[in-house]
Order: C-alpha cells, then sequence, then structure tokens
C-alpha cells in the first residue's frame, strides 16, 4: 500500500522526460553529432531522471563513422571514430589551442608533444577547418598533412 | 563419438564436484546470477541455460557446467563466448583444465578495445529547472590505458523507453511499476558526456574507484553476458544506480552495498556507499556547459556579455564587437563564450544548423587568430557527497504568545529551500510526503501539516540565460485564514536574479484551499536568501494573497539557517500569518536530523 501511494505522488513529480534525440545530418560536419533537445521549457521543467533512452541501448563500443566518406591519409580507424563524433568539440579546441578534445587526439596520433600539436593545429586552423562544411575525412587528413 | 561420451562424463564427475563444494549457493554465483532471495532479478529467458534457471540457481549451475563443457557453437554463440565470466569462475573453482576450443571474436575485439585497467563511478548532477533530477544518475566508466579519460567506456542501466512516443504520465507510471525494459549499454564515455553535460547542463561529479585490474576485467565480463538482456525497470527499486551496485559486488565480492539499501535506491546514495565502504580514491569535477557560460559571464561582465548575445544572435559583425574591447584576453573570452552559446542555443533549437554551423565556423576562425590566451577558471562547487540524506526526522518548538507546542516530524524525501543546499543545486526543492506531528497541553496531539508534494526550482536569470522560477505544493496547511488544517493546492511562477552572495525572486501564485468555494485566490511571493558561508543561510519570504472572496491575507516568514554537520541542522523561524482573528506570531526553534 505505501509502495503505491508513494509511487502515486511520484507520478505527479516526476511527469515528462524530455526527448532527446541525435541530429541526424549526414556528411559528418559541424553540428552532425550535437545531442537536440526537443523539448519545450514547461517539459524540461518537470523532466524525469527515468534516464530513458530511445532506441540505440546496444553495446556500443563504436560511435562509428557510418555515413563519413573515409581518410585518405589517416588510417586510424579510432582517430576517425573519434573526430567524427567530436567536429565540434575539437574545432573548438583547435581555434583556442589547448583542451582534451586535442590532447584526446594526439594521444590517438601517438603525437609526443602535445602542448606544440595544439599550437600548430591553431596556427592553421584555416587549413583544417577549411569551411564551415568540412567533414571529418578532410578535417584529419588535413591534421595529418599539417602537424604530423 | 568418443568424444561425446567423454564430455558427458566429464560433465558429471564437474555437476558431482560442483554438489560437494555447494556451488550453488555460493555468494558468488547468486551475483552472477543477479539473485536476490531466491530468483533472479533478470528476466530475459536469454540470460539463462536451463529453462528454470531464474527460479532454481543449481539448475543453472549444472546447465552452465553442461554447455560449457559440451559446445555446439564454436563461435561468438559459443557458451564459453557468451559467458565469460561463468566461465572463468567455474574453471577457477571446479579446477576444469579443458574447455572445447571456441573462437570468441566479438569478445576479444571488445576487451581488446575498452582495455580495462581502472574503473570510475559518475555521477550526473541536477538539471536547473528540474527539481526531480536532483536525485540524479549514476553510471561506471572503464578506464584503459590511454591518459585521456574520453577514451573510456561507459557502462549505464536505463530503461528502454520510447520518450518519442510516450509522454509525461504513462511515462512516469511504466516507469515506477515495471512496465519498461531495463537494458544495460555500454558507449564512448566522449558520447556520454554529450547527454549530460551539453544537452541537459548537468555537472558530472567522477569519483575513482580503487578497483584492481583483475576486479575491473571480472566486472567487464559480466557486463558482456548481461549485454542485451533485460530486467523489468523498477524506477524506485532496481534502477540504474542499483544496477551498478551489483557490478562493483562481482568485481569485489567482499563488498556488500545493495543490503544498505531498503526500498528505494537514491543515486546519491550509492555515493555513500562507496565511500563507506574505502571504495573511492580521487574526485574530479566536470562542469556543465551552463557552469562554463556562467563562467564566461562573470569575467567578462555585464556590457561585453550582452555583446556576445548579440554577435551570438547575428546582429553584429564579429568585427564590430571586437573592436569595443580592448584587451585581446577580453575577445578571446567573448569568442570562446560565442561558441558555447552558439552550441547551446543550436541544442535548444533557437538557431538553425546553417546558421550554427556558418557562425560557429566564423567565430572559430577568428578565435584561431588570437593565440591560447588565459584559461577560463571556473569555480568548483561543493562536492555532492558532502550534502545532507533524504531522509528527515525534525523536532521543532513552537512559541506562540498564548501557548506552545512541541512538534516531531518525518520526511523521506528530500531537500527544501530552507535546507543547507551544500552539494546540491541552489534554489532547487523537491519533497513528499512530510508529516508533522504537533502537541499542545490544550490540544494534546494533533497533525500540524502533511505535504503530499511540494517541487520548486528558483533558478537565477542572468545575461546568457533566462529560465523561469516555478513552485506547486500539495498538502495540507495551517496557513489559512484560520487556523484550521486544510489541504491547499499553490502553483507558482515568476523570476530570480542573484549571484554568489545569494537571491531574491517574485513570483505570481494561485491557489486554492479545499473549504469553501471563496477560498481560492492570487498572491504575489517576494522572497530573499543570503548565503553567510557554509554554516548559515537566511531565508526571508512575504506573501501577499487576494481571495475570491475580497479579503487578503499577509504572510512572512524569515529562517535562519545554522548548519551544525552535514546532517544536522538547527533553524530559529519567525512566522507571521495574518487570520480572520488577527494576526498569529510564532517563533519556532527547529532540529533537524538527516539520515
Amino acid at each position: 500500500m505505501k509502495k503505491i501511494i508513494v509511487s502515486v505522488v511520484a507520478v505527479l513529480a516526476l511527469g515528462t522526460v524530455a526527448s532527446a534525440t541525435i541530429n541526424n545530418q549526414t556528411g559528418c560536419g559541424l553540428g552532425s553529432q550535437i545531442i537536440k533537445d526537443d523539448s519545450s521549457a514547461v517539459m524540461l521543467s518537470i523532466q524525469a531522471t527515468l534516464n530513458g533512452t530511445s532506441g540505440n541501448q546496444t553495446f556500443g563500443i563504436t560511435s562509428g563513422t557510418s555515413g563519413c566518406t573515409k581518410t585518405k591519409l589517416v588510417m586510424n580507424e579510432r582517430a576517425a571514430e573519434f573526430v567524427a563524433s567530436n567536429m565540434d568539440q575539437l574545432a573548438k579546441d583547435v581555434a583556442v589551442g589547448r583542451g582534451e578534445s586535442v590532447n584526446t587526439l594526439a594521444e590517438l596520433l601517438a603525437v609526443e608533444d602535445k602542448a606544440a600539436f595544439a599550437a600548430s593545429l591553431q596556427s592553421n586552423y584555416n587549413a583544417i577547418y577549411t569551411s564551415k562544411n568540412a567533414k571529418m575525412a578532410d578535417v584529419l587528413d588535413n591534421i595529418a598533412t599539417v602537424a604530423l | 563419438m568418443l568424444a561425446a561420451l567423454h564430455a558427458e562424463n566429464s560433465i558429471k564427475i564437474y555437476q558431482e564436484k560442483a554438489r560437494e563444494l555447494h556451488l550453488s549457493q555460493e555468494r558468488y554465483w547468486h551475483l552472477l546470477l543477479h539473485v536476490n532471495g531466491s530468483e533472479s532479478e533478470i528476466d530475459d529467458a536469454r540470460f539463462f541455460l536451463s529453462e528454470k534457471g531464474k527460479y532454481d540457481p543449481d539448475d543453472e549451475l549444472n546447465a552452465t557446467i553442461a554447455a560449457l563443457l559440451h559446445e555446439e557453437r564454436f563461435d561468438d554463440n559459443a557458451t564459453a563466448c557468451r559467458f565469460p565470466a561463468r566461465k572463468a569462475w567455474l574453471k577457477e573453482r571446479l579446477a576444469i583444465e579443458t574447455f572445447p576450443q571456441t573462437q570468441c571474436t566479438e569478445l576479444n575485439s571488445m576487451l581488446q578495445k575498452v582495455d580495462p585497467k581502472s574503473a570510475t563511478f559518475v555521477f550526473p548532477s541536477a538539471h536547473i529547472n528540474s527539481p526531480a533530477s536532483m536525485f540524479g544518475h549514476t553510471f561506471l566508466r572503464i578506464d584503459s590505458s590511454y591518459d585521456s579519460k574520453l577514451l573510456s567506456h561507459a557502462i549505464n542501466y536505463a530503461a528502454a523507453a520510447n520518450s518519442a512516443t510516450e509522454g509525461g504520465v504513462t511515462f512516469a507510471v511504466k516507469g515506477l511499476f515495471g512496465g519498461y525494459k531495463g537494458f544495460y549499454s555500454m558507449l564512448p564515455y566522449y558520447d556520454k558526456l554529450k547527454e549530460y553535460s551539453d544537452t541537459e547542463q548537468r555537472d558530472i561529479w567522477e569519483y575513482e574507484l580503487n578497483l584492481s585490474e583483475a576486479e575491473v576485467r571480472r566486472m567487464l565480463l559480466h557486463v558482456w553476458e548481461l549485454g542485451n538482456r533485460y530486467q523489468w525497470y523498477y524506477f524506485f527499486d532496481e534502477n540504474c544506480s542499483y544496477n551498478m551496485l551489483w557490478l562493483i559486488e562481482i568485481a569485489r565480492p567482499d563488498v556488500h552495498l545493495r543490503e544498505k539499501f531498503f526500498y528505494h535506491v537514491m543515486p546519491l546514495n550509492t555515493v555513500f556507499a562507496l565511500e563507506e565502504e574505502g571504495l573511492v580514491v580521487r574526485k574530479h569535477y566536470r562542469p556543465s556547459k551552463r557552469q562554463k557560460l556562467l563562467a564566461y559571464e562573470a569575467v567578462l561582465g555585464e556590457e561585453h556579455s550582452k555583446a556576445v548575445v548579440a554577435l551570438t544572435q547575428g546582429e553584429v559583425s564579429l568585427d564590430a564587437v571586437l573592436k569595443k574591447m580592448e584587451s585581446i584576453q577580453t575577445k578571446r573570452y567573448a569568442l570562446e563564450a560565442s561558441s558555447e552559446l552558439l552550441e547551446y542555443w543550436f541544442i535548444e533549437n533557437k538557431i538553425s544548423a546553417s546558421e550554427y554551423k556558418e557562425r560557429f565556423h566564423a567565430t572559430l576562425q577568428q578565435r584561431s587568430t588570437l593565440g591560447r590566451g588565459a584559461s577560463l577558471a571556473i569555480d568548483e562547487p561543493r562536492n555532492p557527497d558532502r550534502s545532507h540524506r533524504a531522509n528527515l526526522v525534525t523536532f521543532q518548538v513552537d512559541f506562540r504568545s498564548d501557548r506552545h507546542y512541541y512538534l516531531l516530524g518525518f520526511r523521506p524525501v528530500y531537500h527544501t529551500l530552507l535546507d543547507s543546499d551544500l552539494g546540491l543545486l541552489r534554489g532547487t526543492q523537491i519533497e513528499f510526503l512530510k508529516l508533522l506531528l504537533r502537541y499542545s497541553r490544550e490540544e494534546k496531539v494533533n497533525i500540524d501539516a502533511f505535504k503530499l508534494l511540494s517541487l520548486a526550482s528558483i533558478a537565477q536569470r542572468s545575461i546568457f540565460f533566462k529560465p523561469f522560477s516555478w513552485r506547486a505544493d500539495f498538502g495540507w496547511n495551517r496557513n489559512y485564514q484560520m487556523e484550521k488544517l486544510l489541504f491547499e493546492t499553490s502553483l507558482s511562477a515568476g523570476g530570480s536574479w542573484g549571484n554568489t552572495w545569494g537571491y531574491w525572486y517574485v513570483l505570481g501564485n494561485l491557489f486554492a484551499y479545499v473549504h469553501r468555494a471563496e477560498s481560492m485566490g492570487v498572491g504575489v511571493i517576494v522572497g530573499a536568501t543570503a548565503y553567510e558561508g557554509e554554516r548559515f543561510k537566511t531565508n526571508i519570504e512575504y506573501t501577499e494573497r487576494l481571495f475570491a472572496d475580497g479579503t487578503t491575507q499577509r504572510l512572512f516568514t524569515v529562517s535562519q539557517l545554522w548548519r551544525l554537520s552535514t546532517n544536522q541542522a538547527v533553524k530559529l523561524q519567525y512566522h507571521d500569518i495574518e487570520r480572520f482573528s488577527g494576526e498569529s506570531r510564532s517563533i519556532k526553534v527547529v532540529f533537524d536530523y538527516f539520515f
């Protein structure tokens, strides 16, 4: 009985959950891996903590580069996956000349001097992210050309 | 033919040995099967090799021995590949020397990629506009040989709910009563982080565990066994946090974590449990995007922050904005803030994808020409493991002019605006079922108040963020124009502003008492909260109400908090409630004990 009363009260408190969907833009460019929040302000305010995830509940150890053009110069699956999933975070780090994402990429590419790597990328931002439509393959290949 | 006979023979030998050792009654076997009481909590038939497996650990043990020694498949569908943790344990306990040859390609590929070395417990804290999210969430992170934690893998347990097709009450009800299947899942940490620090603006607290490499590997093998196997998800007890505890016990069976919990498992309480067992070695804070943006706002100041907003909205050009900033460091901060704000607005659907890409790229291009500069310093909030526990018992004395009351109260969940919010999100309130009894010589024992539910989110507005504040209360109280216990529903909305010292708020209020038709109305609530260090806090609130019958009522409260320790506090309060019969004033001394 107590469980029922408590649960009923909880239903009132928990209400709705926000529906967050991965923005399915193809091409692995900027903004394509950002998780969008489709909930309205009202929904958000009574968001639940059920942590329901819509759909993909598999053992996704790969974030996947499916749908992305393959790199021509860099033969590093893990680096490709990382860049594909972190285009925006990496762009910020490259522009600033430091950051966890650029350090992670350095580690994946077995770069010893992370600081020099980041500095080099920063001064070559335009050669790496050549336009607003830059894609993972180009970005990673450009990084290899510029800094490795 | 001979091989099959030989297999039959060895199966019988090992099953007999297992019987002699009472292996099916051992703790570790029960952990591997998730047996609670007499049956397994796993509901998916594919987790069991025997038809009775869910209800009979002994039968399941015999079936496992048989299946491991007489394989019918030799690829990833082999028993050895599907149940590597069971195999490892049985091999050791029964000293089994030879198993049939199998090729566990997927398993090995996973082990190679995840490269388990150590484990970290992760707690995303509350979301600013969602009091319910105060309960938080927990998941595990398996760390590898890489320095970068972004390359670690997160192990998560959640309900597979389709929030796109099911909203609101259906979702909540199903979640509470086991209407959804719960699954463990694994994904790269860099992807998991996006869910919380970016979209949900939740700070992340990481607690590194002292589990050894062998222990973490054991845990991972077991997670593999659970992959894609469901259990019914129950929000209160068999929830995300509870299911993380199983994994830690599998890693280190000496540790008993689940039995510390009775009915409900609150995520933050699992952090306390880990610390009590001495499992936590180091703690780490990851600020959410919201915290970063607030830090930029603070360092840029009002004028430049407004310029950043205009820039991000595309109202002003980059050159125009940067020209007004003298120092290069200000320009750097402004561009960084703008890029963060662009992402945030894109996540919130305030700008289109093309606007986002255009401005994001242009902003970063400009930023890359300004060199490295200084890193933004973000203040680390108090760790949630310093916050008070959820259950409350309270002893109060209420002094009136003509008499006084002694009160005793109990509340299972969780936190109010008047309590110490050290380690919790400011301005957030959630209370369930608070019962306050009172005794006086004249009245003997009576109910002072019984609150069913109270929620509040007093969220401060700033230049980058414009949340609205709100409050909802449902319960019996004596705040009416007569000192009669009545049921009240009250809903409020408005705005709040503040800084590190405190905050103030103005709310419009709609309320109704279950009494007469006229006992409903509108009101205005004005309040302020000031923090005096970590130990003291002052709350003041003034309410002016207009009833449907034209009468008005003033309510005024001051509450001074003195935090004695994490779980003990004293409050000195002054209450002034206008009644038909005149002003009803009281001074209360409150002692709160959390556990």
